[in-house]
């Protein structure tokens, strides 16, 4: 088991944040009124993902993956939280949001945050988000129901935060799921 | 690619029909005469954003390169052929309105996170979806697609 420990710790050089440094703040608050606070997490392993509801491949891809991977980790997973932020606010509504989650895992949260609060905190994590509009010619004949289909170039990938709130790794969203698993059960298995 | 579940490759297991049945779950040869362009091991996934992405294969065993021109489906209001490009850490959707090029005697993957075709507005349907996949030489081929689940590994 330690070995397996090293070996992941050794690997895990290619993903790491460095310097290692606290998780930035990370609040939303629900409709319901209560508050979500990344903080009330501690002692837990935290995966973060950005992404949005209209993107038919990358986010579906990675919400699968993160699926597989809670339960490929088993009774580990019990100490996984999986957090999904929308950067598209304007057409995710929490509703939505929610019920798109649900669809790969009930465990899983996902959050809406707007303007300041969102750019603020993509500032943080140093993640982007820009729409892109397809060629508005195209569609001129297309009668779509509602919206103008833009999608949102955005980065992917996993933010992974350990027991002790510290952003300690970044790992890219093409990752395999085997190389993903190991580095989450290697901070899963450190203790507080 | 590992880690595709059995749940998964029961999916994609294509199914022999007797004779008399045209379509094939998510495959369908093309008859022409020996050597054709085939497609192979087809599946959407939907979400309930109602869009969605089908990946599939294209083999090309003739002796000429052929194209994915475009494609349809009674069960969206449009089919793309997209493409996510990672540059750094940023992942964008690049259209290819110019198509997917098969070279003579190799073949196009689509998988996630690379080539796939983007589904506007599906209506999802237990029984999958139809496509008509428009290829520049071999012409148009309709097949039907399983739908797998969401919370499915695709790879």
């Amino acid at each position: 088991m330690l070995a397996v420990l090293l070996t992941g710790c050794w690997r895990d050089k290619d993903f790491a944040v460095e310097p290692a440094q606290e998780a930035p703040a990370l609040e939303a608050t629900r409709s319901s009124g209560t508050t979500f606070r990344l903080s009330a997490l501690r002692g837990k392993v935290v995966i973060l993902s950005f992404g949005y509801t209209a993107c038919p491949d990358v986010c579906p891809t990675t919400l699968s993956r993160l699926n597989n991977l809670q339960r490929r980790l088993g009774m580990l997973s019990q100490d996984l939280e999986v957090v999904f932020i929308t950067v598209d606010p304007e057409r995710d509504t929490e509703r939505r949001l929610n019920d798109y989650v649900n669809v790969f895992n009930r465990r899983f949260t996902a959050l809406r945050l707007e303007d300041e609060a969102l750019t603020k905190l993509l500032t943080a994590y140093r993640v982007t988000a820009t729409r892109r509009y397809p060629d508005s010619e195209r569609y001129s004949n297309h009668a779509f129901t509602g919206e103008m289909p833009y999608t949102v170039d955005h980065t992917g990938g996993y933010f992974v935060i350990d027991r002790g709130g510290t952003l300690r790794l970044r790992i890219p969203y093409d990752t395999p799921l085997e190389r993903l698993q190991e580095s989450v059960e290697g901070l899963l298995q450190e203790e507080l | 690619m590992g880690g595709r579940g059995a749940r998964t490759l029961g999916v994609m297991l294509l199914v022999g029909l007797p004779g008399g049945c045209r379509t094939r779950e998510g495959a369908e040869p093309l008859r022409t005469s020996g050597a054709s362009v085939r497609v192979e091991r087809a599946r959407a996934r939907l979400t309930p954003a109602q869009v969605g992405a089908v990946y599939l294969s294209v083999v090309n065993a003739t002796e000429s390169a052929d194209r994915l021109l475009s494609a349809e489906s009674s069960s969206a209001t449009k089919v793309e052929l997209h493409e996510v490009v990672a540059r750094e850490d940023v992942l964008s959707m690049v259209m290819h309105p110019e198509g997917f090029p098969i070279p003579a005697g190799g073949r196009v993957e689509l998988v996630p996170g690379g080539k796939h075709l983007m589904l506007y507005n599906v209506r999802a349907s237990a029984d999958g979806i139809d496509l008509l996949l428009r290829f520049e030489k071999t012409g148009a081929v309709r097949l039907n697609v399983p739908v797998v689940a969401a919370d499915e590994d695709m790879r």
